[in-house]
């Protein structure tokens, strides 16, 4: 709870609304304790009284009563009205959506449609219709307010509980033998009640404002007694003359529902799992580019026919204090017509290398820290936006693992590929039209003049990667980086989009830096392969050399617990042991607690990367084979 | 898409039975009879039995309701008593002006809202995000017939710039400038509210939709940040941004309910509450069952943009 | 030979897809059809296909996590059916794709870990407490791992909770749902290891469903070839494998890259048939060079091509080409 609290308060202007409200519900409570005037007592003579006068520190209403004492009292039943309207509708709206939402079928559409016709209404006219029906009244209004929300939180708790009804752990838990209630109590309901709170916090305000919205026209409080809303109705009559009668619990409003509503954001930004990682934070259309940035001396352009040399890159995720070293010390070039494998497993770095390269990591939290990106003559790392922009898609080309988030979902295939071209040149539209049918077939896609008119959801798998191909095709690239581009896909088809790649690459002569944590899939395409392991190249060399004849020790453990097609039956040899995180700096080799061939010297200090026979080896002591 | 409309117009036909149903029951719920409302409490036993008889009070519940949903299919909304007029011609006329109020404050608000939410947006944590933070935190803080007062207190007794109350001035004016000088503090107070809200959504899908790979996709090809933020980005936070443009509507016609009262707008909002408290139930049950049926299909108009919007959604 | 754990006869399901007004003309989009299959005790059946062949839906039907629209699942030559929740949960388990998600984000290892134990065993809390720690050792986890949650496991770790809550069931069948693919390669080995490992100690029976035929081949005695819901091949896997009479096993096997191998792969564009509007005749005719005439109009029969293998095909390639 105190951990929950400071969760809370993180967002410091939570806290302040935390503040402002406790101390409003404190006076609340304390009210009858004080030593206040009467609320009700009239006192004609000395009406509206201003504020700061000897008696009344607020001043006195058109009868002469207190105001700072009406206020208070007031204040008390505003809250608790409020609250008791938000329990109500909190309480019976999450019911009926948790039982709809687990039970769906005949119940679910039932419920939600009742929902569905009463959020039909605008939700003032069905709690006047309410309040005529009961007669206007506190109570009554109460009761109405309650009402018109319930349908908010049925929807909104069920639109969870569904998704979370087929969640595989409820399913698990049946599977253990849960009966249904049991499920509902213990696996539904921890999980959905951080949406009941959210929804809660962010509408007890709006509550607490519509139940004094009644009160003001009258429907609520009924005289003497007076909320904050009825303070304000009465005060509206003496508004030109006396505005003080009106603006004082107007303010008083205000100030509960903003802390109310601050409050309430915190809440949710503590609870929200999406904003588990910190707020949600736009990233920036460049990576961020560390303070002390290293760079690299001037290589001589001359003797570098490279399309690409990398140098020292080293990039960072840089959450508050926390650093992760993402890539450390990266260095590699891509010769014309080269295609250069990027290979290693989850968290080893490669595709955010991948991404630094044109400075596309997200930042927040990406930051590139040191090192140098070279296209020809250009330094991409301290390019400013403007020149990295007119590179990007026009000489370094991207193509990305899962082509049906990365395309846009409501633009036409035709659009996003004619955007490509036109951002980079200008010309007719009809020939980038045309251009764009004659890159589809270049794909092999079978009617260019139907998937033009095409949204990214009516097609295919296959075809939206060929898309993606194509788009990285459209400026006639230096570069194509390619991304895990057949990760997402099935076997038959990864079989062909990598024909279509190796075929263009022959065609046009491409260079191309193929990101994959699949050695097979690296051995079908590559030229080179360079092997990352925590952050780091590891081992880089000849495609063949590497895949069959490794000299890393992690190369070599990776080929032997990766299952191999007719080799019948086998037992893989597993590699024990997880990699470092990229918290702690590398004082030994990365691989070393997880190595098979590890001595005391290789715990003792960061291993450098050797030429062993045109083979780079970060390794002490690498295979050689007999 | 013809055949979707077309779908949800069939769909709306339980929900619009619903809304009559609802209403019809609720009102049916209020102790005593309405004769005796109407007639005073000095009325003679048979005068209350015989007007309830012309009223048709004395059927049941079930029966006289298929009596009042047949007349309103017919367009008959019965008789105002405490007006002395029928309904729906009185309907009409303050739905004329309340149209006219919560029509601009929405326009206002769906605009400045969605404008300062991307804004606010791509200039996150910048001095104008923030400020723009703030002003949104106290629009969806305020109550809204407050701040029209507040309004009131400073423009028309302080500066004396703008007229506090009704559509037209009594002596001359009735032109359109006088309107809009009428107009002026009630939308703004009415819409202040709302913006905040729309404000609010917008940054925050933008926010989402910023992060998504298809944006990355966009940054990648080269496309100027602008359009990334105006043409890839907003396009697609549109898709969620409007559904809830489409509830505020509701939004908004409730505010309109206080600001009536406030600014002493002639039009529906108004009529309600001096219906409710003289217990005019003919009229009340008539102006909900009006302005929720106008709302209903408001709800439709967006859901067909909105259709128009996102292919997405016709293939699923 | 042993006895049969699991037989399924023609087992089919559909979901119902709404299109049109009010619900008329219901379409069916077909999942699953006519599918049969026996496993023996104690082997592992291996179950492939791409995305969309139904893989997933007869898994799910086979712990009655979904119910067929026809046919039977015979556990133990018991109606699947016909047993009560604590009972299905005693004769078969099923083990996630993603490990994390079918853990509950609110409760510790240990209480997610209790559940079995207590619904289906009705344990006292010593000996749910003994049979988790016994338990907890054979995955190799940590013991302090009890009171920790879900999002502070790796996937691996997750995993061999996953299983671990699975064998803590006692059920000799579990349903492997693509338990290696969220994993990295060196993750995906150290978890077959363990489930070879507790098979044999605990005298386990998988049915092994995957997309990625190393991995089948590397832990299953049969495999079943799904594509487009139906079973298209059948037999021992590591002949099926080294030799594929359906030409869409073949194609699958020479679609999957290898070290030293050039892949070759199909001209067209290798769609599936549309799952509202199924094909008359053979399913993969028009992605088949070896089509005739007769595949697209006939119902396409089985044909016995290896002791106990058989193919769904008019064709399938008995003599090497």
């Amino acid at each position: 709870m105190i951990g929950f609290v400071k969760k809370v308060v993180r967002n410091r202007l939570a806290g302040l609304g935390l503040v402002v409200l406790f101390g409003i519900i404190l006076l609340a409570i304390l009210t009858p304790l004080l030593p206040l005037a009467p609320p009700n007592a009239i006192d004609t003579p000395n009406r509206f009284v201003l504020p700061f006068s000897d008696n009344a520190l607020l001043g006195t209403d058109h009868l002469g009563r207190d105001l700072l004492s009406r206020l208070l009292w007031g204040t008390q039943l505003s809250l608790a009205v409020g609250l008791a309207a938000a329990f109500i509708a909190g309480f019976f709206g999450a019911l009926l959506g948790i039982v709809a939402g687990y039970m769906g079928g005949r119940t679910d559409s039932l419920i939600m449609r009742s929902v569905d016709i009463l959020m039909a209404f605008p939700y003032i006219l069905l709690a006047l219709a309410i309040v005529a029906a009961l007669g206007p009244g506190l109570m009554n209004a109460l009761i109405a307010v309650a009402v018109v929300n319930i349908p908010f939180f049925a929807r909104n708790v069920r639109g969870v509980a569904v998704t979370l009804a087929q969640a595989d752990f409820i399913q698990s838990a049946r599977l253990s033998g849960r009966s249904d209630i049991s499920i509902l109590v213990f696996e539904l309901l921890p999980n959905v009640a951080s949406v009941i709170i959210i929804a809660f916090s962010t509408t007890v305000g709006w509550m607490i404002l519509e139940t004094a919205g009644l009160s003001f026209l009258g429907l609520g409080s009924q005289p003497p007694q007076a909320d904050l809303g009825s303070m304000l109705g009465e005060g509206r009559a003496a508004l030109i003359t006396n505005p003080h009668t009106s603006i004082i619990p107007g303010i008083m409003i205000f100030l509960i529902v903003m802390g109310i509503n601050l409050l309430g954001d915190g809440i949710r930004d503590a609870l929200d799992p999406r904003l588990a990682k910190g707020r949600l934070e736009k990233p920036s259309p460049l990576t961020r580019v560390g303070d002390g940035l290293i760079q690299s001396p001037p290589i001589d352009s001359t003797a570098s026919k490279a399309v690409m040399d990398v140098n020292h890159l080293s990039t960072n995720f840089e959450v508050s204090e926390v650093v992760n070293k993402a890539v450390r010390d990266v260095s590699f070039s891509i010769s014309s017509g080269e295609c250069l494998g990027l290979v290693g497993e989850s968290g080893s770095g490669k595709s955010v290398t991948a991404l630094s390269l044109t400075r596309l990591v997200a930042s927040p939290p990406g930051v590139v820290v040191s090192g140098s990106v070279r296209i020809s003559d250009q330094e991409l790392i301290s390019l400013p936006y403007e020149g990295i922009r007119a590179i990007r898609g026009r000489r370094v080309a991207y193509i990305f693992q899962d082509p049906l988030t990365s395309l846009h979902p409501l633009h036409r295939i035709g659009h996003q590929l004619t955007e490509a071209m036109s951002t980079h040149s200008r010309g007719a539209d009809s020939v980038f039209v045309e251009r764009a049918k004659n890159l589809l077939s270049e794909v092999r896609i079978p009617n260019p003049e139907r998937v033009m008119d095409a949204y990214p959801h009516e097609l295919s798998g296959g075809m939206r990667q060929r898309i993606g191909i194509a788009m990285a095709l459209a400026n006639d690239p230096d570069l194509i980086i390619a991304d895990e581009p057949t990760t997402a896909l099935d076997v038959t088809v990864q079989a062909q989009i990598l024909t279509i790649l190796n075929d263009l690459r022959q065609q046009r002569g491409l260079s191309i830096l193929f990101i994959s944590h699949d050695l097979n899939v690296m051995a079908q395409i590559c030229d080179r392969v360079a092997v990352m392991y925590a952050g780091e190249i590891v081992e880089m060399g000849r495609a063949p050399d590497i895949l069959e004849h490794p000299k890393h020790p992690y190369t070599a453990a990776l080929l032997a617990c990766s299952p191999q097609i007719g080799q019948g039956r086998q037992s893989l040899q597993p590699i024990t042991g997880m990699p470092p995180t990229g918290h702690e700096p590398l004082n030994a080799c990365a691989f070393a607690n997880r190595c098979s061939r590890v001595q005391p010297v290789c715990q003792q200090q960061p291993v450098e990367i050797i030429d062993m026979d045109s083979q780079l080896v970060r390794c002490l002591f690498p295979v050689v084979e007999s | 898409m013809l055949r979707y409309i077309v779908r949800r117009l069939i769909s709306m036909i339980p929900v619009l039975i619903g809304i009559t149903a609802i209403v019809f029951l609720i009102m049916s719920l209020i102790p005593g009879d309405p004769a005796t409302a109407i007639l005073g409490s000095y009325a003679t036993p048979e005068n209350v039995a015989n007007l309830n008889a012309k009223l048709g009070l004395d059927k049941p519940l079930v029966q006289r309701y298929f009596i009042w949903l047949g007349n309103l299919a017919q367009g008959d909304f019965g008789r105002s008593f405490s007006l002395n007029r029928p309904v729906l011609d009185e309907i009409l006329e303050r739905f004329n002006a309340t149209l006219i109020l919560s029509g601009t404050a929405y326009l206002l608000c769906s605009f400045l809202g969605v404008l300062a939410g991307i804004f606010s947006a791509s200039r996150q944590y910048e001095i104008s995000d923030k400020l723009i933070t703030f002003v949104v935190l106290i629009g969806i803080s305020v109550p809204s017939f407050f701040l029209g007062m507040m309004l009131i207190v400073f423009f028309t007794v302080q500066l004396r710039w703008l007229p506090a109350s009704g559509m037209f001035s009594i002596y001359g004016g009735g032109d359109f400038v006088d309107l809009i000088r009428h107009l002026i503090m009630p939308a703004l107070a009415l819409s202040f509210v709302a913006t905040g809200v729309i404000a609010r959504l917008s940054r925050s899908t933008m926010l989402e939709v910023l992060r998504l790979e298809y944006i990355r996709t966009a940054r990648a090809k080269g496309v100027k940040e602008f359009r990334v933020v105006t043409r890839h980005a907003f396009r697609s936070a549109v898709v969620t941004i409007l559904p809830v443009l489409g509830l505020q509507a509701g939004f908004v016609l409730s505010g309109s309910v206080y600001i009536e009262i406030v600014f002493q707008w002639p039009g529906i909002g108004r009529m309600l509450v001096d219906a409710i408290l003289t217990r005019d139930i003919l009229l009340v049950q008539g102006g909900v069952v009006f302005v929720a049926f106008c709302y209903v299909f408001f709800n439709l108009a967006v859901d067909v943009l909105q259709l128009w919007l996102d292919p997405r959604i016709t293939r699923k | 030979m042993t006895e049969q754990i699991l037989k399924v006869r023609n087992l089919s399901k559909s979901f119902p897809v709404n299109r049109g007004w009010f619900g008329f003309n219901k379409r069916q989009l077909r999942a699953v059809r006519a599918v049969s299959l026996s496993v023996h005790k104690g082997d592992t059946l291996g179950v492939i296909g791409e995305s969309g062949c139904g893989k997933t839906t007869l898994a799910r039907m086979l712990v009655g996590l979904q119910s067929p629209d026809a046919g039977e699942i015979l556990i133990d030559r018991q109606h699947l059916h016909m047993l009560d929740s604590v009972q299905r949960g005693r004769a078969v388990q099923y083990v996630f794709q993603d490990p994390i998600s079918s853990l509950n984000p609110r409760m510790t290892i240990g209480k997610s870990l209790e559940t079995p134990l207590r619904c289906l065993h009705s344990l006292t809390s010593a000996q749910r407490k003994a049979a988790i720690i016994d338990i907890i050792d054979a995955v190799k986890l940590p013991v302090d791992s009890l009171a920790r949650y879900p999002h502070e496991f790796s996937g691996g770790q997750a995993q061999r909770i996953a299983i671990a809550r699975a064998l803590l069931a006692q059920s000799p069948l579990i349903v492997l749902d693509e338990p290696v693919s969220a994993l990295d390669v060196s993750v995906q080995a150290q978890i077959i290891e363990l489930l070879t490992e507790i098979k044999q100690k605990f005298d386990l029976t998988y049915i092994f469903i995957s997309h990625d035929l190393s991995v089948i081949e590397a832990v299953c005695d049969q495999i079943a070839v799904m594509y487009f819901g139906e079973i298209v091949e059948y037999g021992d896997c590591s002949q099926i494998l080294m030799d594929p009479k359906h030409p869409y096993t073949r194609l699958l096997a020479s679609s999957a890259p290898q070290i030293g191998k050039l892949l070759t792969a199909e001209s067209g564009i290798g769609q599936l048939p549309d799952p509202l509007d199924p094909p008359g005749g053979c399913s993969f005719a028009a992605r088949c060079r070896y089509a005739t005439n007769e595949c697209i109009q006939l119902p396409t029969p089985r044909k016995k091509t290896g002791n106990s293998n058989y193919a769904i095909c008019h064709h399938p390639i008995l003599n090497h080409e």
